[in-house]
């Protein structure tokens, strides 16, 4: 049994471009945009449960150079599980000083501890971007008044659409689109539901096929582009580029 | 004629290593310990980088054979555990040697040297192990002991290196465990 839960996805090999610079410590995966200037707004992440958080590295790169350039900063987990830590992102400001703003995004158990961060410490983050997942009862934050992104793969089999609904109640009043042009602007206090079209559980990352997934009608790379567009309009929304 | 002699000193070798196993060995303790570890550092490709701070935990159990008549005993278990990497299981096979006894106390000494595995789906990788530290024990009645050891915990997982660039750490584990004597 505990080698079953314990077993982790190691990621698929990692293209990188050099236009980006990944570094790494005990806690922290850190990706910064290779230029002097970038925007004052970082994205911390939590890594999905038994996911390697190498597996990220790829698909976030591309979002660190999207826009005016953002520091992004992967949360390495004990036994890469955020559920033991969930806590771990509230020491993002002090060891990160020089980045004004946080923005905090999970995946899947990534996203639900994301939730319980948020709940704790309500006042540390901007925004949250749930990737295929959503909130505990015990995680409620339909109070909080910063805006939530939640995304999801259309044929995810391990979250699905109703999964979702009726955990609804636990994140600020919904608002569906059906299309990135359909993205609002500044809804404060919202959550953004989005469904990426053909897309499933484990194209977020880059860590081969998910045991109990659904099949994907597009590619992992054309998923990691619907999510770094999505994550741009988003943080253009809020201006956090400034 | 020498092949012969050669055999001969074979099967006496086997047979003295066999005695010591099974007829001095006696008084067997089963271990259940967990801990948490103070990392002290890594490796990150080559190099070795000083960055102290939690560096992960885990559970043991495993068997004490003391040998009769001599302050060494042999342990052997099982550990699971988590390092920078993920889970992990090790089976490990040590060495104690008693220093000190006094009432209920004994200060031990411990090396153990680990093998396993580094839990990933379909591709596990191997992970491997030494640990020495000393040991304290404090003993409750006839049957059962309270521990309580640290040492030095060198972790690594070769493999990784493919997919990450950490990979091995060097740990300071602070372990508390009961011991029952069967």
């Amino acid at each position: 049994m505990l080698f079953a839960s314990g077993c982790s996805y190691l990621p698929e090999v990692q293209n990188l471009s050099d236009t980006v610079h990944v570094e790494e410590n005990r806690d922290y995966i850190i990706i910064t945009p290779n230029r002097e200037w970038y925007s004052m707004t970082g994205l911390v992440f939590y890594p999905g449960g038994n996911v390697d958080p190498h597996s990220y590295v790829e698909a976030l790169s591309r979002f660190a150079v999207s826009g005016l350039m953002h520091q992004i900063v992967i949360v390495k987990m004990p036994a890469n599980l955020a559920i033991l830590n969930a806590e771990k992102g509230k020491w993002i400001y002090d060891d990160f000083s020089y980045v004004k703003r946080w923005v905090l995004a999970g995946h899947s158990l990534g996203g639900v501890s994301a939730c319980r961060l948020v709940h704790e410490y309500p006042s540390f983050f901007f925004g949250l971007a749930l990737l295929a997942a959503y909130p505990q009862e015990s995680s409620d934050i339909n109070w909080w008044s910063q805006t939530v992104l939640s995304i999801r793969g259309e044929h995810d089999a391990l979250v699905s659409e109703d999964e979702l609904d009726s955990n609804a109640n636990f994140l600020p009043p919904a608002i569906k689109i059906n299309t990135l042009e359909e993205f609002p602007m500044n809804q404060d206090s919202k959550t953004v539901y989005y469904t990426i079209p053909g897309g499933n559980h484990a194209y977020f990352g880059q860590y081969g096929d998910q045991k109990g997934d659904g099949e994907a009608t597009i590619t992992r790379e054309k998923q990691i582009k619907e999510l770094v567009n999505i994550l741009q309009l988003w943080f253009d929304a809020y201006n956090w580029d400034e | 004629m020498n092949k012969y002699k050669s055999m001969n000193s074979s099967k006496l070798l086997s047979i003295v290593l066999l005695s010591l196993l099974s007829c001095n060995l006696s008084a067997q303790k089963i271990e259940i310990a967990i801990w948490g570890s103070q990392g002290l550092g890594y490796q990150m490709h080559d190099n070795n980088i000083y960055e102290p701070g939690f560096s992960g935990a885990g559970i043991r159990i495993g068997r004490i054979q003391s040998i009769a008549n001599s302050p060494i005993s042999i342990n052997n278990g099982i550990e699971y555990s988590f390092q920078g990497w993920g889970s992990q299981i090790l089976f490990n096979n040590g060495i104690q040697y008693q220093f000190w006894v006094h009432g209920p106390f004994t200060i031990s000494g411990s090396a153990y040297f680990l093998n396993g595995f580094a839990l990933f789906r379909e591709n596990t990788l191997y992970a491997g192990s030494i640990e020495i530290g000393p040991d304290v024990e404090y003993k409750i009645g006839e049957r059962i002991a309270f521990q309580l050891s640290s040492g030095i915990k060198y972790t690594a997982c070769p493999g990784y290196k493919k997919y990450g660039p950490i990979w091995s750490y060097t740990d300071v584990p602070i372990r508390l465990g009961l011991k029952l004597r069967l």
